[in-house]
């Protein structure tokens, strides 16, 4: 490979905030769409563009992630809770270009539950955030990345 | 014919439902570049997604850019019974949408 791992991401990561610029996503922004919280390209504006200054409060949440992922492009995570009456679940990945990756809400008889598979830029911590009658809890995870997904 | 949009399951046991979706989408976050031309890929990914049992939306969800190619997503609910309808759709950030339905086992 003709250029390094570490070029090779800032390249992803840059030519990403390029693509941004360009407006492409404007025509398809909507309202109830988290645009602030996607739009963010670092971790803390990015959590405070989805929850604002609202404080952060541990334990209730569960997160199965693995230690070490082989490769960051799909990383199975599970996120779990014994809270009741959760409104949402929103999951991070610190260190991605797009720290934000999804929020899933719930009504009727679903259960607060989400098992998918995220990419990971490189190795960081996966977050977790649920809202529950209008606290926000959180946990987060390690995950060593050993080739990283161009996110 | 285009490939088939999603592959879901649905199966209740003591009660809890658990449905397991493969939705085929290329989610592309728009920072890759095309490895022959050296083009920037343009962001093409799903944006919004919701699942509904007999008609009703369960759990509807918003995503970005991290989710991975072909998103797999799981998810339970209560009072599900066999030959419920479940459905998932989405909707992506260039206005395509897809969508499947299967019956609970």
């Amino acid at each position: 490979m003709s250029i390094s791992r570490r070029s090779f991401i800032h390249r992803c990561f840059y030519s990403g905030i390029l693509i941004l610029g360009a407006g492409l996503f404007s025509r398809v922004s909507k309202a109830a769409w988290p645009t602030a919280a996607f739009d963010e390209t670092e971790y803390l504006p990015a959590l405070k563009g989805l929850i604002g200054e609202q404080p952060l409060l541990d334990g209730h949440v569960t997160i199965q992630a693995p230690e070490v992922a082989e490769n960051g492009a799909t990383v199975p995570v599970k996120i779990s809770t014994d809270l009741e009456n959760v409104e949402w679940i929103s999951i991070f990945g610190d260190k991605n270009p797009r720290p934000w990756i999804s929020r899933f809400y719930f009504h009727g008889k679903s259960r607060p539950f989400v098992s998918t598979r995220i990419k990971l830029r490189e190795s960081s911590h996966v977050v977790a955030i649920v809202k529950s009658q209008g606290k926000l809890y959180s946990t987060k995870s390690a995950v060593r990345v050993t080739a990283g997904g161009c996110v | 014919m285009a490939q088939k949009a999603m592959k879901i399951r649905a199966k209740v046991k003591d009660g809890k439902t658990t449905v397991k979706a493969i939705m085929y989408h290329v989610m592309e976050s728009g920072s890759r570049k095309d490895p022959d031309s050296g083009e920037l890929v343009p962001a093409h990914f799903i944006k919004e997604v919701q699942a509904e049992l007999n008609g009703e939306v369960i759990i509807s969800a918003e995503w970005g850019t991290g989710i991975s190619k072909n998103p797999y997503w799981a998810f339970e609910f209560d009072g599900g019974k066999p030959g419920d309808t479940v459905r998932i759709s989405w909707v992506d950030n260039q206005g395509g949408s897809g969508a499947g339905e299967t019956q609970i086992k």
